[in-house]
């Protein structure tokens, strides 16, 4: 049972499961290696990978700028993939006519291509609705004079955006994108609302997906060949991602989320200089999954009730999917009919989804937190579920703190269980080795990669290489069930610039 | 682990219920629900401190007491834990609380009360040559005291505990008295001796306010209701810093909670003898102690840098909830027990217990009646053994607040030694995390200065005088030069004070220097620190207050200044100070900087309460600099227009450079007997004044000077201290200022017992002694104070201070005699007893005693000579041309 693959689809597209359904995602963390344990079946294991290949390996994506703008100081981000090619995204972009800036994570699931597409549209979504509609108007005609058709307006510029979008879907993207500066321009200004703006570019970018995908936003003129593209736009819709995107402008932080990628913010408690230690981890996302409560009742509600015992299923939207909410995965947003149309000559038999009866079930509508930055908030740390999977928000809290002190810290040392008869002689061996590791200086710059190389070899007496390295060289068919992939975002606040603003 | 360490919290939770239960059976053991309307005493807190008070008082055959306590059982503060240890090789003050603790625990367990009292003895490890000075210093003061103890070498270490290693060790010392007794059981007995004597006990009951009547007591506003008092007693352990600061006006009790730990082992399997001497190796910081009845340890540690706690407030309730374990914190304690003990690295674990205590910020008890309200007694900061404290400080306690002074002195632990500073919790936040450690650290005396909590209370100088490598110490939170770094180079980072000695003080050449400026040159001391009040009334009523509470003659002509102490009833000083009057109605006052709030206190308390008399604090408004050497007149002359030929007791407001308003006295005023100037400048000249004293001193070979060098010369020059040589038991009479007592005036507090004293002789008599040569300043250990002092080999005093007499080129040292007979009783200390020609004086340094001098008459130094100079001499060509004239 445990060759179950770790997906939030049970079915994927390309290579269907013959597995039980009833293996959720409750099953996974049992084959995440607990700290300082590894299961009796993988010893005895030796280092395969140099300590210098490990750092390679780990390294390959990471990325950091030293942005200083408003509160922003820098940040770090980085990626490992588990799945081939990674299904996670990630963007980072600054807002070239307002004043702020945009951090994305995003969690593809069955297939990268949502994901790919989210994480190249949705801030121009986002960017776009920040502006008053006059500003909007001059744009459009700028456009219409310059028939700059193959471009995106330029509302943002990106950093470290290392992809490009292939050319027939960047055409059809744009017009896209203009429908929804005409509606944008179209709608006069009313009392602007940060959570109401997000919640919309959001919402309609998925609505294009959607739209997309069923075709009907192809035209003729775009392409010669649209039913190569239609097979495009149809993958995209149904494939799925889940997003985290953070706006800062100032010391006004807003976290737009939907799904389980998570957003925590890393808080000082104490006064003192030594970073190692006094903070606080403050989780700015709910979790959109089965284990939250009041989602689980957003979802029952919507729904007729002689459906109720049947939507969450083995912590599964309808016994598939784990995330709750999400871009893409049309199949459960379209109804019998739209499925039947547009799905079933490709997909056959699997395009159905049981117990399927009053779609749509998934939303990509995200829950819009807002904070205000204090002096005492230092950095932000965006993940996407699979660094969750490994750390708990105050772990990752500590981790980039101790980065920044640029000491070693582990997590505190509890006795192992059935310790009725330890003998201090044993304790002490552990904790001295403990101390060995307090001395040793972070080996990563990158505190994104610092995290990951915690998350994956941290254990009670400092980093296991042998662990790493086994981690880094499970075979492709395995990976999935140890690790997920890794997307991690840290966004360093400037607290002279906090401590400045007006409280 | 935090489910397990909850576990074991409620099984000793469920043992002392136990005990409990068991002595509610057979003594009727009963605690109210209700509250009282009015009570004499209102304890909060009934930990071991507020059992202790209530036992104490019923002693005394007060009864009318209640004790409140805001969890539903007693004693389930942080008198639940502790290491039941009791050791007496301590500082003499400390020692007597100590031993006064022990000897009631004996009396208990006399009387039968299972308080598992035993008499273990106690190993006082050595691993270096500095702690084992440490050591001796300590036998040599308390075995003259009667106190068994043995200094022992490595090998005699091994033969006292089977478990011993000690092959890094120096040395040690072994006390056979030291003893380990059932915190909880003391607990819980002192509060059934107390209901049974009376004592109303209630629980469930918080405190919510005080009300507070003319600046005193006159009701508690409790959860249950309010209580009618006439004193109130705050013991209420780690949340008696929150009590204090509900009250109107705040009280300041400068405590903060602080983790620690200690680990039992399980039951060992080899048997060892049923007791086994505790433990304490300082070096490392840790104890280790047999628990007897079941063959197990328990180990505990003064880290070096502790982890304070609750510094946001203790919760009320389920406080224990919010207190985890740190094992990574524990590493090094437990590594260094494990070094000791090798052995017990084979005995299994029991339990890792983190027990929050409370700490103060200078390490100390905390003690006596608060300032800011009459009637409201402290009792606070047990400094991570409550067990050790909690006799003999309930019943000095008991005894103050029945007599309205403690029956020994307590200055180390009054209350009334803090300033606002030190209440503020983020200090406190920073100095406990050292005073866990400094409990266990060798303190050298002069030579141990706080890491943490500094550079806060600072002269307008404090910068400037950095900047030219000065060394600081703090006192009342207030840095003051101690001496300035001869190595330092402008734009070092600042010096440090080297590592402290038992032997020649690394810095000490630079004191030298200092030295030879103020006797020979010029030198600038910053003294800003000395407390400053002024007293003014409309009419002559603070003259008629002074002339009550000081023993000499302040009735002097404006414009001139006096030397005074200020007296208790026993004639002892409770303040040292000058005067100088102003006006006929407006005196200003300087005191010792450690002072500042107890002088404050004392002076109010014996204020007509008309409120006639007013006192203001103002310190922080004047910069005082001492200029001090035989070149300080022509330097100062250089300055103002003014006439500084000053006699000894007048005092001008003149202008000097640019500043106006600064008020100069001559050497009167300043305890150091040089040819000096005191310069109290407004602080915001202060900078000013100190430049232009520095420019035109260049050409006088100025230099600045420290704390330390001044100290020097005050004891070259056999001046007591207060603090030092000089405290609330102490009279004129015993350190020779007769002359300063004005015996012809009408009363004054204390006059009846200086003049028995005057008829009937002292006592005891301060002595300036000078050891010889056989004492080698470079390879022998010097003496600091506290050493004990023998007269043709009988043990008859200890000195209080010591310093280097440079003109002398002797080390010499201050202290008291006495004079007992046969019997121990003491008989007058005469001069002829004293200065007796046929009798020989020792003193014992760190267990070697050397011969001394002893006089009771200041020195005379000789006179430096000090040549007028000039800022130019022009030097002539043909010096045939003039002769000198005769």
């Amino acid at each position: 049972m445990i060759f179950l693959r770790r997906c939030r689809y049970f079915l994927s597209l390309s290579k269907s499961l013959n597995g039980d359904v009833s293996f959720g995602r409750v099953y996974w963390r049992v084959h995440v290696l607990p700290f300082g344990q590894v299961p009796v079946t993988l010893r005895p294991y030796s280092a395969r990978l140099s300590p210098n290949e490990v750092t390679t390996i780990l390294r390959a994506n990471e990325n950091s700028e030293d942005v200083n703008i408003g509160s922003i100081k820098s940040y770090d981000s980085n990626q490992l993939a588990s799945n081939s090619p990674i299904e996670d995204m990630r963007a980072e972009a600054r807002c070239l006519l307002t004043t702020g800036m945009l951090f994305g994570v995003y969690d593809g699931h069955g297939g990268p291509a949502c994901a790919q597409v989210v994480s190249k549209r949705l801030f121009n979504y986002i960017a776009a609705s920040l502006l008053p509609s006059d500003v909007l108007h001059k744009l459009l005609l700028q456009q219409n004079v310059n028939k700059l058709e193959s471009q995106f307006l330029r509302l943002i510029d990106t950093f470290n955006d290392r992809y490009e979008m292939v050319e027939d879907l960047q055409a059809l993207y744009y017009k896209s994108f203009q429908l929804y500066l005409q509606e944008l321009s179209s709608q006069g200004d009313n009392e602007f609302s940060m959570h109401s703006e997000l919640e919309r570019a959001f919402i309609r970018l998925d609505e294009h997906i959607m739209k997309e995908g069923k075709g009907e936003l192809i035209t003729s003129d775009h392409c010669d060949n649209n039913e190569n593209l239609l097979k495009k736009t149809l993958s995209v819709a149904l494939s799925g991602a889940v997003a985290a995107v953070a706006h800062i402008d100032c010391e006004h932080l807003h976290v737009a989320s939907c799904g389980d990628c998570q957003v925590v913010l890393g808080t000082r408690t104490s006064e003192a200089d030594d970073l190692s230690t006094g903070w606080s981890a403050v989780v700015l996302t709910n979790e959109h999954n089965a284990e939250n409560e009041k989602e689980v009742q957003r979802i029952l509600m919507e729904h007729p009730e002689n459906e109720r015992d049947r939507i969450i299923l083995n912590q599964r939207l309808l016994g598939q999917l784990a995330p709750l909410r999400a871009f893409g995965d049309c199949r459960f947003k379209w109804t019998k009919d739209e499925i039947a149309e547009y799905l079933a000559p490709v997909l056959g038999q699997q395009a159905n989804v049981n117990h399927s009866i009053t779609p749509p079930y998934l939303t990509s509508k995200p829950e819009v937190i807002y904070h205000r930055l204090r002096p005492k908030d230092r950095f932000i740390i965006i993940g996407s579920d699979g660094l969750w999977d490994m750390l708990s928000p105050a772990q990752a809290v500590r981790l980039v703190g101790e980065h920044m002190s640029g000491k070693t810290v582990l997590s505190p040392y509890s006795l192992p269980p059935g310790h009725e008869d330890i003998k201090l002689g044993t304790i002490h061996a552990t904790l001295m080795r403990r101390m060995e590791a307090f001395k040793l200086k972070p080996i990563d710059s990158n505190s994104a990669t610092h995290l990951i190389r915690h998350a994956l070899s941290g254990t009670d007496y400092g980093l296991d290489h042998n662990r790493l390295s086994y981690y880094l060289t499970m075979p492709e068919n395995t990976v999935r069930l140890f690790r997920d992939d890794i997307t991690v975002t840290v966004i360093f606040l400037d607290t002279d610039y906090l401590s400045q603003r007006p409280l | 682990m935090f489910f397990y360490r909850r576990a074991i919290v409620s099984r000793e939770c469920r043992r002392s219920v136990e005990t409990l239960a068991s002595i509610a059976n057979s003594t009727g053991w009963k605690s109210h629900s209700t509250l009282p309307k009015e009570a004499r005493v209102v304890i909060c807190g009934s930990g071991l401190f507020g059992n202790s008070v209530a036992y104490h008082l019923v002693q005394s055959g007060w009864s009318d007491i209640i004790v409140f306590e805001q969890e539903s059982k007693f004693g389930k503060g942080t008198s639940m834990h502790g290491s039941g240890t009791l050791a007496l090789l301590k500082p003499v003050q400390e020692k007597q609380i100590i031993a006064k603790s022990m000897e009631l625990y004996k009396k208990l367990q006399a009387a039968g009360h299972d308080i598992n009292y035993e008499e273990c003895g106690s190993l006082y490890l050595a691993q270096n040559k500095e702690r084992m000075v440490l050591l001796k210093r300590r036998v040599a003061m308390n075995q003259v005291q009667g106190l068994d103890c043995k200094i022992l070498g490595p090998q005699e270490l091994a033969e006292c505990h089977p478990l011993l290693n000690t092959t890094d060790l120096e040395g040690g010392v072994l006390v056979s008295s030291d003893a380990t007794a059932d915190q909880t059981a003391v607990c819980d007995t002192l509060a059934k001796l107390a209901m049974a004597g009376g004592a109303k006990y209630v629980n469930n009951c918080a405190f919510v306010n005080l009300q507070v009547e003319n600046g005193r007591v006159a009701a508690v506003d409790t959860t249950l209701g309010t209580i009618q008092c006439e004193f109130f007693v705050n013991c209420a352990g780690m949340w008696s810093w929150a009590l204090g600061q509900v009250s109107h006006p705040k009280v300041r009790i400068p405590t903060h909670p602080v983790e620690q730990f200690y680990l039992k082992t399980q039951q060992l399997e080899k048997n060892f003898p049923t007791l086994l001497p505790t433990v304490r190796d300082y070096d490392s910081n840790i104890y280790i102690r047999k628990i007897s009845s079941d063959n197990s340890f328990l180990m505990g540690c003064f880290e070096k840098v502790a982890k304070p706690i609750f510094t946001q407030g203790v919760p009320k309730r389920n406080w224990r909830e919010s207190v985890q374990l740190d094992w990574d914190h524990c590493a090094p304690f437990l590594d260094s027990c494990l070094k000791r003990m090798p052995k017990l690295r084979e005995s299994k674990l029991h339990s890792l217990v983190n027990a929050p205590d409370n700490f103060t910020a200078d390490g100390k008890w905390i003690l006596g009646e608060a300032p800011e309200i009459d009637n409201y007694f402290v009792g606070a900061g047990q400094n991570g053994n409550a067990l050790q404290a909690a006799g003999g400080l309930g019943h000095a306690l008991a005894h103050w607040i029945i007599e309205g002074e403690p029956d020994t002195p307590l200055l180390e632990f009054d209350v009334r030694r803090f300033v606002d500073v030190h209440n503020n919790r983020r200090f406190l936040y920073e100095r406990v995390k050292e005073t866990v450690g400094r409990q266990f650290a060798i303190l050298h005396p002069l030579q141990s200065e706080y890491k943490h909590g500094r550079r806060i209370r600072c002269s307008p100088l404090y910068s400037t005088l950095s900047a030219q490598g000065a060394v600081f110490g703090s006192r009342m939170c207030f840095e003051r030069p101690l001496y300035f770094d001869r190595e330092y180079k402008a734009g070092d980072s600042p010096p440090e004070m080297p590592l402290g000695t038992y032997w020649k003080p690394l810095f000490f050449e630079n004191i030298r220097e200092e030295y030879q400026a103020c006797r020979e040159g010029v030198a600038l001391i910053d003294m800003s620190s000395y407390s400053k009040f002024q007293l003014t009334s409309a009419n002559d009523e603070v003259l008629d207050f002074l002339q009550l509470t000081c023993s000499n003659d302040v009735n002097i002509p404006v414009g001139h200044i006096t030397n005074t102490g200020m007296h208790n009833e026993r004639g002892g000083y409770e303040n040292d100070c000058m005067l100088v009057r102003q006006a006929h109605n407006n005196f200003f006052m300087v005191g010792p900087t450690k002072q500042q709030t107890r002088t404050a206190d004392w002076m109010k308390r014996n204020m007509p309460i008309d409120y006639s008399v007013q006192l203001t604090d103002v310190t922080s408004m004047f910069t005082v600099l001492l200029v001090i050497g035989p070149k300080s007149k022509e330097l100062l002359s250089q300055l103002t227009d003014s006439d500084l030929r000053l006699p000894p007791s007048v005092y001008k407001t003149i202008s000097m450079a640019h500043a106006s308003d600064v008020m100069i006295m001559g050497s009167n005023s300043t305890n150091t007997g040089e040819p000096s100037y005191s310069l109290y400048i407004p602080s915001e000249y202060a900078v000013h004044v100190y430049d232009e004293i520095m420019r035109v001193g260049k050409n006088y070979g100025i230099r600045n000077a420290g704390y330390l060098t001044l100290r020097q010369l005050r004891i070259e020059k056999f001046i007591p201290f207060y603090y030092e040589e000089i405290d609330s038991e102490t009279t004129p009479l015993e350190i020779g200022r007769q002359s300063r007592v004005k015996f012809d005036k009408h009363y004054f507090i204390g006059k009846f017992a200086m003049q028995r004293q005057l008829e009937q002789g002292v006592n005891r008599r301060l002595v300036q002694f000078t050891l010889h040569d056989d004492h080698d300043a470079e390879n022998d250990i010097w003496p600091y104070g506290g050493e004990p002092v023998f007269r043709n080999g009988i043990w008859c005093g200890a000195t209080t201070s010591a310093g280097y007499a440079f003109t002398l080129e002797r080390r010499v040292a201050l202290g008291f005699i006495n004079n007992p007979d046969k019997n121990g009783n003491l008989q007058p200390v005469t001069n002829d007893y004293i200065m007796n020609k046929n009798v020989l004086y020792q003193i014992d340094i760190a267990g070697k005693r050397f011969n001394v001098h002893a006089s009771v008459h200041q020195p005379k130094l000789p006179s430096t000579g000090a040549t007028i100079s000039h800022d130019y001499q022009p030097t002539l060509r043909n010096k045939a041309i003039l002769q000198l004239k005769h």
